[in-house]
């Protein structure tokens, strides 16, 4: 048996260097994995684990400074995987139950904050509902402080609610109109069947996408470094250390520091997804997903929606705006 | 027959990048590492290049990190020259064994205490550190423009002074050896020898009398910037009350838009200074451009230009004409300044900051 698929496994490699392109390009992103990704990741994690580094382990975990800093990312990581799986969720459900205008609209706008350059959603930020921002200051005269926490978790959010909306939207359309139905002829009404059939169901899909979000926040540079005010996190260490001070221990330490809580992450991401191939056994979906008319639900969640979209659409128009770090 | 035509595809773009590779390695450009603003290290290259034909380019890093960059490539360096920046990095990176000495002949026109004996480094500007602030957001604090040190440490200012981080910054790092200087004076007042050790230097009680202050001051201070005239902008854009930088990196923003919102004061105990340094890197390629960099910076030719773009530092060269905008050095207090014991004190000092104040939390 094992013999067999060795075989296999043989003559699937004989296969692919029998068509140059399919070889070339294979030795190209093995080579591309290797050199932009392994070595680079292992010389830091042999960086940080050499002997002379350890000690510093022993100091970055114990000292309530960097404890405070660790706490931080982590903490912005959570708040802020929480917030753009909601926004995320929320746009993705408008797409997908909800019959109401301006869909592709909010589809596009969507989109834009991944294609956004770092800094500049940061910037817009500051231009907008700094201080002075003309939103803030201009509009509600109210001298707002936006540096920090808050103001971390508004930009992060606006910039990585599309991978979540993207992973949820696809696993909605994806779900079989048929158990709602089916849920309704047993005399659910739909808010029972949100509860207790679609929830259920997306469950992994909102796990896995809190999880990438919360990956993505905690390794962020560019917003911290703008709008960070005195709320450290660890990539802005690890920035300093290195562009500042050449201090490749400490960088090293850090993102070592930084690295796991991004692997734990991963792992339990790869088990989720796992787990969720087991739910998508249920087949194909048949026909097009119910839409829901409760005007309440309906209209709430668009106007939800729409606010949000001419959020985005205002800092997006601000993005050219210059301002310094 | 499909993968004749395949092996053709890639060994024609094996043989573009060939090409390319090669295309890119062969133009010789003079690559100048930059420290002053953007606009500056624009019009310095290309004047350089119209004038010698000499392909030039720049890449704008902080002082601190132009010379982490310098320690990070020094077996095989990038850059062929580095111009501006306070020169504290550039004896930090003398002590370091990573610049080479050169005797320019145009720097016989320099003032003793504008260049280096042994030729590593010579002055090309001379600015004042000084307070920038924002009138509208001092109004409403119901505050004056700071005129001391003291002042900054007001609570009224909690969130509203920003400064660079003396890692990546100059300008920071000019600010932090000013305040170990005034606290050196204060000291070798009341008993001498307590302030400054028997060669000059500023004692370890002087510099831990400046990492009180910083600690104190940092309870203020909104955020700590990459570039030492960040936070001039966020002073201009209203961001913050008080920006901490070079004042002609003040003038230059009052002359760019910002004319009744900004002023420029100094603190009267005495104000910090920096000469902006220039040295050729050892090893690096091109030297023979970049001793004529080094030659052509001392002009007051090219000293003249940074009036252009509103870099309104002083010129070292004293035949080179000043502007009337510029900050002159004799009309202030200025502190006395020991620029081979700030270059000395650097690295430990920075690494101290990072460790004791940066990343506190401030309550």
């Amino acid at each position: 048996m094992q013999k067999l698929a060795l075989q296999r496994q043989v003559s699937q490699f004989r296969r692919i260097f029998q068509d140059p392109v399919l070889a070339v390009a294979l030795i190209g992103v093995a080579l591309f994995v290797f050199v932009m990704i392994l070595l680079p990741l292992f010389s830091v994690i042999g960086e940080s684990l050499s002997s002379k580094n350890l000690p510093l382990f022993q100091r970055y975990l114990s000292e309530p400074i960097y404890q405070t800093i660790i706490g931080n990312t982590l903490g912005l990581g959570i708040v802020t995987a929480a917030t753009s799986t909601a926004v995320g969720f929320l746009f993705a459900f408008v797409q997908v139950k909800l019959d109401v205008p301006f869909k592709r609209l909010m589809h596009v706008l969507a989109l834009i904050p991944i294609i956004s350059p770092p800094f500049a959603v940061a910037t817009a930020i500051i231009v907008l509902f700094g201080r002075n921002g003309l939103i803030t200051r201009g509009v509600f005269g109210i001298r707002f402080d936006i540096y920090g926490l808050f103001g971390l978790t508004l930009a992060l959010s606006l910039s990585l609610f599309t991978v979540a909306y993207l992973t949820l939207r696809g696993m909605m359309q994806a779900l079989d109109p048929a158990l709602d139905e089916a849920a309704t002829n047993l005399g659910a009404g739909k808010w029972r069947i949100f509860r207790t059939v679609t929830l259920p169901m997306l469950l992994p899909g909102i796990a896995s996408a809190f999880l990438l979000v919360f990956v993505e926040a905690i390794a962020d540079l560019g917003n911290p470094l703008v709008l960070g005010g005195n709320f450290e996190v660890l990539a802005t260490r690890v920035y300093i250390s290195i562009i500042g001070l050449y201090d490749t221990s400490s960088a090293a330490v850090f993102s070592m520091i930084l690295l796991v809580p991004s692997l734990l992450v991963f792992i339990l991401q790869n088990y989720i997804i796992s787990r969720s191939n087991v739910i998508s056994v249920t087949g194909k979906p048949s026909g097009r997903p119910q839409y829901i008319y409760n005007p309440f639900v309906r209209w709430t969640l668009f106007g939800l929606c729409m606010a949000i979209c001419i959020l985005i659409a205002t800092i997006t128009s601000r993005c050219g705006t210059s301002i310094s770090s | 027959m499909r993968s004749l035509r395949s092996l053709i595809f890639v060994a024609v773009v094996a043989a573009l990048l060939a090409v390319a590779a090669v295309a890119i390695a062969q133009e010789k450009t003079l690559t100048v590492l930059c420290t002053p603003q953007e606009d500056w290290c624009v019009a310095m290259t290309q004047a350089f290049e119209a004038e010698t034909g000499i392909k030039t380019s720049y890449v704008r890093l902080s002082s601190g990190e132009s010379l982490a960059r310098i320690r990070a490539s020094k077996d095989a360096p990038e850059f062929s020259i580095w111009w501006g920046g306070p020169v504290d990095a550039f004896i930090a990176a003398n002590e370091e064994g990573l610049l080479e000495a050169y005797q320019s002949p145009n720097a016989a026109a320099l003032p003793e205490q504008y260049k280096d004996p042994n030729g590593v480094w010579a002055g090309v500007y001379v600015g004042a550190l000084g307070f920038c602030s924002n009138l509208n957001v001092l109004k409403e604090l119901g505050l004056e423009a700071p005129n001391s040190w003291a002042d900054l440490l007001d609570p009224k200012l909690k969130g509203n002074v920003a400064i660079a981080h003396p890692a990546t910054s100059g300008t920071a790092f000019t600010t932090f050896w000013t305040i170990v200087t005034l606290e050196a004076d204060k000291l070798e007042a009341a008993e001498a020898g307590k302030g400054y050790e028997a060669d000059g230097t500023p004692t370890a009680a002087a510099v831990d009398a400046a990492f009180e202050y910083f600690a104190k001051l940092h309870q203020n201070i909104l955020q700590y910037t990459r570039s030492g005239a960040a936070p001039g902008t966020l002073a201009g854009r209203g961001e913050i009350a008080v920006a901490v930088i070079f004042s002609h990196d003040c003038v230059k923003l009052q002359q760019e838009g910002f004319k009744d919102i900004l002023t420029t004061t100094f603190p009267a105990e005495g104000t910090g200074y920096e000469i902006g340094g220039m040295a050729i890197i050892k090893n690096g390629p091109e030297n023979e451009a970049a001793k004529m960099w080094f030659d052509w910076a001392l002009t007051a030719k090219a000293q003249e230009i940074g009036p252009t773009v509103n870099s309104l530092q002083l010129p070292t060269n004293p035949d080179a004409a000043v502007s009337e905008l510029s900050v002159k050095l004799a009309e202030l207090n200025v502190v006395d300044y020991n620029f081979q014991a700030a270059g000395k004190n650097r690295n430990a000092i920075v690494e101290r900051f990072e460790r004791e104040i940066a990343p506190k939390p401030t309550n």
